[in-house]
């Protein structure tokens, strides 16, 4: 029969644990036969004390200051963190804009390119302050949101030289028109670029 | 060697726009054409240094920058080499956009070579 884990250790198991261990110590305590020699002295070493209540009181000092230290280096992590990871949320929140604005199928060319630089310095600005934060383990994404960022701006704000044809985007009077097979294109890479932001995320928080 | 300095915000456009004239104001082919052009022209055959600010404006498309420094090779036919020696390129706020123009007029560069081949 299969042992299931979360049932043991049974009360029954555990009440013949304890009586192992028990016997197990007294047998210990018989063998070295030291135990029935104790004695309580009742006299007091004042150096050798005064030492050792100097040495008791250092040691739980140290302790302290210690713990004290380390929480307060970790609150400090945590309070970073929390501050790059809003700035995250910004960001993300200008690429849903942007999102809102491509689906609506014709956009001011100047609005794109004032929203994508927008990103772009977000996104530059994240980087250096996750460098200054010493917050490692984030480089492999950041590449791949400096890509996905690049063909995103690529894809809204290329268009044709000379007489090419075939582009996702063409401009007249200042407004950028979609075509229906670029709207799918844009909107893939919106998807691929707002996922890196939250892999991002992710990375930081875990950091 | 000497400096003529230029900002894209101060001395054409706070909002550039798009590619070509016919596509909307303030375009790359535009400015390509009245200022940047004959002052690269003029800075290559008296040796000094364009100095290009890119900072100050609400953004960049794609096609802005690259109509006006690929275009330098690409419709007047500047010299690659001497394009790079010439031409200092100063962006603060957008770093990755030096990278991007360096591409175009690499870009710029390998079509001609295959167009002046074919």
């Amino acid at each position: 029969m299969r042992m299931n884990k979360r049932n043991w250790p049974t009360k029954a198991s555990q009440i013949v644990i304890l009586i192992l261990i028990l016997g197990v110590g007294v047998t210990l305590g018989i063998l070295i036969k030291g135990w029935s020699y104790f004695v309580v002295k009742r006299e007091i070493d004042l150096p050798a004390s005064i030492l050792t209540l100097v040495s008791m009181t250092v040691t739980i000092f140290a302790a302290f200051w210690v713990a004290k230290v380390l929480e307060s280096e970790k609150e400090e992590k945590r309070t970073e963190k929390n501050l790059i990871i809003g700035k995250v949320q910004d960001l993300s929140q200008k690429i849903d804009q942007l999102g809102e604005k491509v689906n609506t199928g014709s956009i001011l060319f100047i609005e794109v390119t004032a929203l994508l630089k927008r990103i772009g310095m977000s996104v530059k600005m994240i980087k250096e302050v996750v460098a200054i934060a010493q917050l490692h383990n984030c480089q492999i994404i950041e590449g791949e949101i400096s890509r996905s960022f690049q063909t995103l701006k690529g894809y809204l704000t290329t268009t044709p030289i000379g007489s090419q044809t075939q582009h996702i985007i063409t401009v007249a009077n200042d407004v950028i028109t979609i075509n229906s097979a670029g709207m799918v294109q844009i909107e893939s890479q919106l998807e691929i670029l707002s996922n890196n932001i939250l892999k991002y995320q992710l990375e930081i928080n875990r950091a | 060697m000497d400096t003529i300095n230029i900002s894209i915000a101060r001395d054409y456009s706070p909002c550039p726009g798009p590619r070509y004239e016919k596509e909307g104001n303030w375009s790359g082919e535009v400015f390509r054409k009245t200022i940047f052009y004959p002052m690269v022209k003029d800075a290559i055959n008296s040796d000094k240094i364009v100095k290009i600010n890119l900072d100050g404006t609400a953004g960049y498309g794609t096609s802005f920058l690259e109509e006006i420094f690929g275009g330098l090779i690409r419709v007047h036919e500047l010299d690659y080499k001497k394009v790079l020696k010439h031409l200092e390129i100063i962006s603060e706020e957008e770093d990755y956009l030096k990278d991007d123009i360096y591409h175009y007029l690499q870009d710029a560069y390998e079509q001609k070579k295959l167009a002046d081949k074919g």
